[in-house]
């Protein structure tokens, strides 16, 4: 038998392993599918976050009250119900009335951004958004949530 | 989560722009004809969208080219009658549209989504 010196063993660990941390959800809400592909790309692969994705209000709504996500990312400007209103469905459930929720917008003036963090929005994300930047802004939102928790 | 620095990353953003390139002139397309139809609604959408996703993928020319027909569309009055008839044959711009420009800002559009996707062929 071939000895191993002491010192290439690997060591034992002196104290448990800690678990991974839980992977967070993230439910990307946005009508437009170049959008939704880039975010999912920006924010699974790059950034590490699990994506559930959603085209309109309704199906996000459903999306949401199935399994409550840990962030929606929501489109202001969709067809049919908009980004607000569809905000106000998801405040209106309770299994989804405490979910944090960030607009996406392409109108990204400050008075906008403003009026959209009135609604109860967490932030505002403005587009065109850099694929790489985007979960730094992402985890920082998410650090942000929690200290308004604690 | 990835370095931002992966080649293999890298090669998912480019492989991610190239479909959008060569996807862009049928867009651009779509919104002329909503356009030329005077489907102010509907040319508004697809150059909100046009606007957004451009510049995700770096094409930021064609995005701020989408956002100038973006505001033009925004500003339409739907119940103007001028607004309704809104087709441009032989180029003109009867569109009645605040500010004018439509056949001008849509030519520039389709150019700039021409020039994008010959680099993708």
């Amino acid at each position: 038998m071939k000895r191993v010196p002491l010192g290439s063993r690997p060591s034992a660990p002196t104290r448990p392993l800690r678990p991974p941390p839980p992977l967070r959800t993230i439910l990307v809400v946005d009508d437009d599918e170049d959008i939704r592909r880039a975010l999912r790309l920006s924010l699974e692969r790059i950034g590490g976050f699990s994506v559930v994705l959603a085209a309109n209000a309704e199906q996000a709504v459903a999306e949401a009250r199935h399994a409550p996500p840990d962030l929606v990312l929501l489109d202001v400007s969709m067809p049919g119900i908009d980004g607000p209103a569809t905000l106000a469905a998801l405040r209106a459930i309770r299994e989804t009335e405490r979910v944090p929720v960030v607009f996406c917008t392409a109108v990204s003036s400050e008075d906008e951004a403003v009026r959209l963090c009135a609604l109860g929005a967490l932030g505002v994300i403005a587009k065109p958004f850099d694929l790489i930047g985007l979960p730094v802004t992402v985890r920082a939102i998410f650090a942000k949530a929690a200290a308004e928790v604690e | 989560m990835t370095s931002a620095g992966d080649p293999a990353i890298q090669a998912l953003i480019d492989a991610a722009r190239a479909d959008f390139a060569r996807s862009v002139l049928a867009k651009a397309r779509a919104l002329e004809a909503h356009a030329k139809s005077g489907a102010w609604t509907d040319a508004r959408r697809e150059a909100h969208k046009l606007h957004g996703s451009a510049g995700v993928h770096g094409f930021a020319e064609l995005g701020a080219t989408a956002a100038r027909l973006e505001d033009l569309f925004a500003s339409v009055d739907e119940d103007d009658p001028r607004a309704g008839s809104g087709a441009l044959p032989g180029g003109s711009d009867p569109s009645g549209l605040p500010g004018g420009g439509l056949p001008e800002r849509l030519r520039d559009l389709l150019a700039e989504a021409e020039r994008i996707a010959r680099g993708f062929l």
